[in-house]
């Protein structure tokens, strides 16, 4: 029996690396307004700004997602954190819809360091816009592009 | 003791501090612009001081809102005592500072620009979310990014761009605009999405954190340098990041995104230097600074925050006081006391221009009713941006598309207010104040500016020619979309240039080629007035001709080096050009009645004189711009229009232009929009409010226009609306009548609207009653059933059975017109009167047709005594509307026309005939007029000749003259001169010639003469892809002119048409030389020869095609010119002798194969073509240096025959001589064998068997062998 649970670990373990090696986001969603299928254009961007971690992955066809607020101490290898420590946003600029998680929401986030030193994020959660759920499975991979200290200009 | 000392020196110190802060410095104390920066913060300490006690002892507030919004604020005490206070600016001052206000709707422009459906053009992004329920924003403003955290700051610089004005003075640039709202959070990507899907403008009044700032969290100052980089400066300000390397790219990728950014406000910081502050240390903690190595106050140069502020492809704004009344004058704009200024580390000039960005008033995140007054380039930001976006909705109006960002950034720069001390740009105020007016005018002004967006080849050019009128300055600027520069590590001040793709813009005067170069400034000198000349540093190039000459002028733009990306996209904006004159014009109505005035708009442009042209009109002509004509005649009429100003001249003919009298029949009005006549219909109302006017209905074909009354919503008072015809004539017509179709439904039973139908012939003076329907009450016309609406919708046909014979109530109605047939000047009226609060009426496809009679040809002319060579126009005046004509002349330039109204010139004097034959859909008819004109002799035509030819060049003159040596007039442009002599100097461009009269009225006119002016161009250089002056027959060479452009190539003197081009090709001998010019102004290189060498014809090679192994043989061609040399090839062997020449020895190899090729060369370079011998090569055969022959005799011993196999070298005889023992010759045999394997036989048979010896011999060479006999 161990020897079973131990081979299915290595097995889920491996296959679940294998896997997550290439970005890409999945909708879901019921009800009268499907979404469209997110196209994939360009790798995503990472980025500090004044302290928080934020990413973002643009699509061909007019998406942008982004995972927003997450302290830099919290970026750990095989960290995985709860829904109060970021905030996701689903942008449809075709449709000038906006989908966000709850506050304190369901979704996960879960964060490999990849030998190539890059970060892999691979989120599971929900993003509502008004009473319109959508289900999103998503992973970015990528490396800090910008680290910025911002403030207004007044 | 000590104890006292001690407070001795604080007192001391304490009150020399004190004294120190109640004295404030003189602004001119200040020995440099850092000690500057330093007074005016010290004073503003003093005075802070000085307020908070002057507030107290008045108890008042310092600060406080006033109920009009305005805020108000002590700033500093009087020298008599009194408080100084300043209070807000607000929105609308910011709007008239960059005159946005003059492009919204009752703006001065009258324009009604609001950023009214501009959805998906315009973003901000901030520091937090805004407050989009506040009352200003009325649903335009959407959190896109979902962000929640409210921001004060984002409201604000939201309120500036879109707010509606419901607070007056918090009205916003674009107030009708909508706008998505973002916080900084990822505003690289979400920058890229929305630019995706039409995003056009963007504001983001933020900044990298740099140098110092005040943390008010912990109360301490600290300094973000980085101290591995410099202790004492940021190198932030300035530094191209990769921040701003991101930003250039995506303006690279979205050409259309222009992105805002603000300055950022460091300038001056910290004022003051604190004696304790917080540094980063190595690991980015914050520890205390010491104070041997205390950071500089920031700038005052080289202060544009960090980040995307300095990337080349934004517009980075700098903040000033508000300007109320508008710019006047340089001085109006004063700068604000933080704003950064330029340059960056590589030069380049920002900010790129300047708004409104002090005390500015707007909404924010407290409350949807709040409202606050900020200070900084956040502010001016959103002052330029949102007025950016008018800019933006105009262009589109007129041009049904955008503008590359590049075209806006240039366009905002091109129009910009002069600022600063000296005129030019510097790295204070950038370009200047931003004038949204001024780039809206520039739009619109298609004759006097110009605005292109092109695309730059490498290696190409463009030019641009145009005239200037001598009097209004020249501005040419040039913007382009950079690719992104290489951001570099960090480092302080780096020089780097990040201009990856250099164009140059020139200004070339063509009268002397003076040419006139862009401005640049030094950043090694960032104070000092801009200079003009080469700029390698900015992306935006302007050249200003303050008072140019009159004449033409070149602007050329071009490149260095190689452009990266084989192309640069750039804009080109000018102002200043004095457009050719353009002759156009419009007419008040062309279908008019008979004596009725009408107007002429005369709409040219570049035009400074005209002459009107009515051929049969009072008067016939004018020179008055709006000139009042009638014609007393029914007929159709021509009109024409000659303009004349200082670029040249031009003239519209407009044939059968206007119908006087009325328009034949049929009419047949849909009132639809494709209707040619509808426009043509008037209409009259004598009450107030409604009318009629189009209305979109059902039920009637074609289309679904008809023309309606709206009585329902009509107010209780009765109303008369008269909807009137165009004019007709109805002359010619046995018969006419008039239908229509009607629509309409009672309110209810109590009453009826009436429809009344009038006719007029005498243009509406006096109408005549011909039908009347449901009048007073009288009679119903209703197409539907009373109280169908109770429900209170008003009647509007939507089906067939709604109007007239469809079924319900009234047929549609037919009028008799035949009483009014013959008649011209006829109108018909429908005249409908509501009865207090009835229901629509609908009126559609009003048919007038009548029965023509057979026409009735005749003609006038209002000249009917003419000079020969004039032109006449003769008017046709028959009646009953022909549709054909044919007119027969004798001696005219034509015998014979067929238009209606003809122009001729009789060529010689005498009495002229003339016939008319006309034809209508029912007849036809003619009319001869003998003798009907009488053509005068004209005087013989004058002569008219320029001294210097018709082309002057380089300034040069000419002089006129004519042979005429009394009564003559000189033209020019054709208009008439008031030169008095026979001869006159010119120097400009023109059209010109004489007119001479005689005694009997008529006149001569002379050739015209056409004078151009131009410029000489240099000499131009032919270069050739040759090396020497000739080529090899059978191919062919380039020759290449050092000029771009007007290139005629020449061979053996004469023109070769259609070679125009830079590069020439050919392919036979010559001379060469090529023109470059125009206008007559031409330059022409020297002579080039070229030669075409003949190409040798070679011989086959001469040689055996096989050779022995190892051995040698010769090999020779015949040349085809002589003394050339051959150049030999050999594989499987060597050339042992004769290399070069027309014979050569050559030695084979071992192999099998070889091959032997040659080509000959000539002395002149030309190759023969190459020639090739195959040989085989053998293994045996006698050479010259062996004795062998490769004999076998067999069989031995022998009977019959004996067999001798040999092989021979060459051809040649081989002696077999058989011996016996004593020698005697037994047998002797000689043959001829070729060369190669031979086999000899010889009967033995009638020898003694016995032992016998053969000799064998060849040549020199012989073979003893023995054998025996059986």
């Amino acid at each position: 029996m161990k020897k079973n649970i131990c081979c299915f670990v290595l097995l889920f373990t491996f296959f679940s690396n294998v896997k997550a090696q290439t970005e890409s986001i999945e909708f879901k969603s019921r009800g009268a307004m499907p979404l469209r299928r997110f196209e994939y254009q360009e790798p995503s961007n990472f980025e500090v700004v004044n302290g928080k971690f934020n990413a973002a992955l643009g699509s061909s066809n007019g998406y942008l997602f982004e995972i927003n607020g997450i302290a830099v101490k919290q970026l750990k290898c095989n960290a995985k954190l709860t829904g109060k420590y970021f905030k996701v946003v689903l942008i449809d600029n075709s449709m000038n819809r906006t989908y966000v998680s709850l506050n304190e929401h369901l979704g996960s986030l879960t964060i490999h360091c990849l030998p190539d030193g890059k970060y892999e994020l691979y989120y599971v959660g929900e993003a509502y816009r008004q009473k319109q759920k959508v289900n999103i499975t998503a992973t970015l991979i990528g490396s800090i592009n910008h680290s910025k200290n911002l403030k207004t200009t007044h | 003791m000590k104890k006292i000392a001690a407070l001795l020196l604080i007192s001391v110190l304490g009150s020399g501090f004190y004294a120190n802060a109640q004295n404030k410095r003189k602004a001119t104390d200040a020995s440099t612009t850092a000690d500057l920066q330093l007074l005016f913060s010290e004073n503003f300490r003093i005075d802070q001081n000085k307020i908070a006690l002057k507030a107290k002892e008045l108890n008042v507030p310092v600060r406080e809102v006033l109920p009009n919004g305005v805020v108000r604020e002590m700033v500093s005490i009087s020298y008599t005592g009194l408080p100084v206070y300043i209070h807000t600016n607000n929105n609308l001052d910011a709007a008239k500072t960059l005159q946005t206000n003059k492009l919204w709707p009752a703006g001065s422009l009258g324009l009604s620009l609001s950023g009214q459906g501009m959805t998906n053009r315009l973003g901000v992004w901030d520091g937090g979310a805004v407050l989009r329920t506040h009352q200003e924003f009325q649903g335009r403003a959407v959190q896109t990014d979902g962000a929640t955290s409210l921001s004060s700051h984002a409201t604000h610089v939201t309120g500036t761009m879109i707010a509606g004005g419901v607070v007056t003075n918090a009205k916003g640039m674009s107030y009708q605009a909508p706008i998505k709202c973002h916080d900084w959070n990822n505003d690289n990507s979400e920058m890229s999405s929305a630019a995706s899907v039409g995003l056009l403008i963007s504001n983001h009044s933020y900044a990298q954190i740099c140098g110092w700032q005040y943390n008010s969290g912990a109360s301490h100052w600290e300094f973000w340098g980085d101290q591995s980089i410099s202790a004492t400066e940021d190198y932030k300000y300035g530094f191209y990041d990769d921040n701003s390397e991101s930003w250039d790219q995506i303006a690279v990728s979205y050409p259309n995104y222009l992105i805002f950014v603000a300055a950022g406000n460091d300038r001056g910081a910290p004022g003051t230097i604190p004696s304790v502050f917080y540094i980063r240390n190595s690991i980015g903690s914050w520890v205390q600074g010491s104070n041997t190595n205390v950071p500089a106050t920031v700038g005052p140069y080289n202060s544009i925050s960090g980040g995307p502020c300095n990337a080349k492809n934004v517009m980075t704004i700098g903040a000033v006081n508000k300007i109320t009344n508008g710019w006047s004058k340089s001085s109006d704009v004063v700068m604000s006391s933080f704003s950064g200024w330029g340059p960056t580390d590589d030069g380049r000039i920002k900010p790129d221009v300047v708004a409104n960005g002090v005390s500015v008033y707007s909404s924010v995140s407290s409350g949807t009713t709040d409202y606050d007054t900020y200070n900084g380039t956040s502010m001016a930001t959103p002052n330029a941006s949102g007025s950016a976006l008018l800019i933006q909705q105009h262009y589109n109006a007129l041009k049904g598309s955008y503008m590359r960002s590049a075209t806006l950034k240039g366009l905002i720069i091109h129009t910009a207010d002069e600022a600063g001390a000296a005129f030019g740009p510097d790295y204070t105020y950038g370009w200047g104040l931003m004038n949204a007016a001024k780039a809206v005018q520039t739009i619109s002004d298609t004759l006097k500016s110009s605005i292109q967006q092109k695309n730059l080849i490498n290696n190409a050019s463009y030019t641009y020619t145009f005239f200037s009128d001598g009097i209004t300055p020249i501005r040419a600027s040039i913007c382009w979309t950079d690719l992104p520069g290489n951001a570099l590590s960090p480092a302080l001040n780096p020089n780097t240039k990040m201009l990856i793709n250099d164009l140059d813009l020139r200004i070339k005067r063509n009268s002397d080629n003076l040419l006139y170069f862009p401005y640049k400034l030094n950043p090694a000198i960032p104070a000092a007035p801009s200079t003009t000349g080469d700029n390698i540093t900015d992306n935006v190039e302007q050249v200003y001709i303050n008072a140019p000459a009159l004449g033409t002028y070149t602007i050329t733009i071009s490149h260095k080096g190689s452009l990266s990306g084989g192309s640069q996209p750039y804009s080109l904006i000018i102002s200043g050009i004095s457009p050719k004159p353009a002759a156009r014009f419009t007419v008040s109505s062309k279908v008019v009645c008979t004596n009725k005035n009408i107007q002429f708009f005369d709409q040219s442009s570049g035009s400074s004189t005209r002459m009107w042209y009515f051929s049969g009109g009072t008067p016939a002509a004018s020179s008055q711009s709006n000139p009042l004509v009638t014609f007393s005649l029914p007929g159709i009429y021509s009109v024409a229009l000659r303009i004349s100003g200082p670029n040249g001249y031009d003239s519209l003919y407009m044939q059968d232009y206007i119908t006087v009298g009325g328009l034949g029949l049929p009419l047949d009005e849909t009132f639809e929009p494709n209707s040619l006549t509808r426009d043509l219909w008037t209409i009259e109302k004598t009450g107030n409010d409604t009318s009629w006017r189009y209305w979109s209905i059902g039920g009637t074909s074609p289309g679904n226009t008809a023309y309606g009354i709206n009585n329902y919503d009509a107010p209780s008072a009765y109303h008369v609306g008269r909807l009137i015809s165009p004019v007709l004539d109805l002359r010619g017509y046995l018969n006419a009548q008039v239908t229509f179709q009607h629509a309409y439904t009672r309110y209810d039973n109590t009453g009826s609207d009436s429809l009344i139908v009038y006719v007029s012939t005498n243009c509406g003076n006096v109408w005549t009653r011909l039908l009347n329907m449901g009048e007073n009450g009288t009679g119903n016309y209703a197409t539907g059933p009373d109280n169908t609406f109770q429900s209170q919708d008003a009647f509007i046909p939507s089906k067939s059975s709604n109007w007239c014979g469809g079924g319900f109530g009234a047929a549609c109605k037919t009028i008799n017109l035949t009483s009014y047939a013959g008649n011209a000047n006829v109108m018909v009226r429908f005249e409908q009167r509501t009865n207090n609060g009835g229901n629509n009426i609908f009126i559609d496809n009003v048919k007038i047709t009548g029965t023509l009679t057979n026409p009735v040809a005749n003609f006038y002319a209002f000249s009917k005594t003419v000079c020969a060579m004039d032109d006449v126009q003769i008017l046709d005046s028959s009646q009953n509307n022909p549709s054909q004509w044919k007119w027969y002349f004798t001696d005219t330039d034509t015998l014979t026309y067929t238009a209606r109204n003809p122009n001729v010139k009789f060529l010689t004097p005498g009495l002229k005939t003339i016939i008319l034959a006309v034809k209508n859909a029912v007849g036809t008819d003619s009319v001869l007029k003998a003798g009907y004109i009488t053509v005068l002799p004209s005087p013989i035509q004058p002569t008219l000749t320029s001294s210097n030819g018709n082309s002057l060049c380089n300034g040069d003159s000419t002089t006129l003259s004519t042979n005429a040596t009394s009564n003559f007039t000189w033209f020019r442009n054709g208009i008439v001169q008031s030169t008095p002599g026979n001869s006159i100097q010119v120097k400009d461009e023109a059209t010109y010639f004489i007119k001479t009269g005689s005694s009997n009225g008529c006149y001569a006119k002379s050739e015209v003469l056409d004078i151009l002016t131009g410029i000489t161009p240099p000499k131009p250089v032919i270069s050739k892809n040759l090396a020497s002056n000739s080529f090899c027959e059978g191919s062919s060479f380039n020759l290449t002119s050092n000029a771009d452009l007007n290139n005629q190539w020449f061979v053996n003197g004469l023109s070769q048409t259609g070679q125009t081009a830079k590069v020439f090709s050919f392919s036979d001998s010559g001379t060469f030389k090529v023109q470059v010019g125009d206008k007559g102004c031409f330059s022409i290189s020297d002579i080039l020869h070229i030669d075409k060498l003949p190409r040798p014809i070679t011989s086959e090679i001469s040689g055996a095609n096989w050779s022995v192994r190892d051995d040698t043989a010769s090999f020779s061609v015949i040349p085809g010119i002589n003394g050339s040399n051959f150049n030999w090839l050999v594989t499987g062997g060597s050339v042992q002798s004769g290399a070069g020449t027309n014979g050569v020895n050559i030695k084979f190899n071992s192999g099998s194969n070889a091959a032997v090729s040659v080509q000959e060369n000539t002395v002149g370079g030309c190759k023969g073509v190459q020639k090739t011998l195959a040989v085989k090569l053998v293994s045996t055969g006698i050479s010259k240096n062996t004795t062998s022959i490769n004999l076998n005799m067999y069989p031995n011993p022998a009977s019959n025959i004996l067999t001798f196999d040999f092989e021979l070298y060459q051809k040649g005889n081989v002696h077999f001589q058989i011996y016996n023992l004593v020698g005697l010759d037994m047998i002797s045999v000689t043959g001829n064998f070729p060369s190669g394997v031979n086999q000899k036989h010889i009967d033995v048979n009638k020898l003694i068997p016995g032992f016998y010896m053969v000799s064998i011999k060849t040549g020199d060479k012989m073979i003893i062998r023995n054998f025996v006999k059986e």
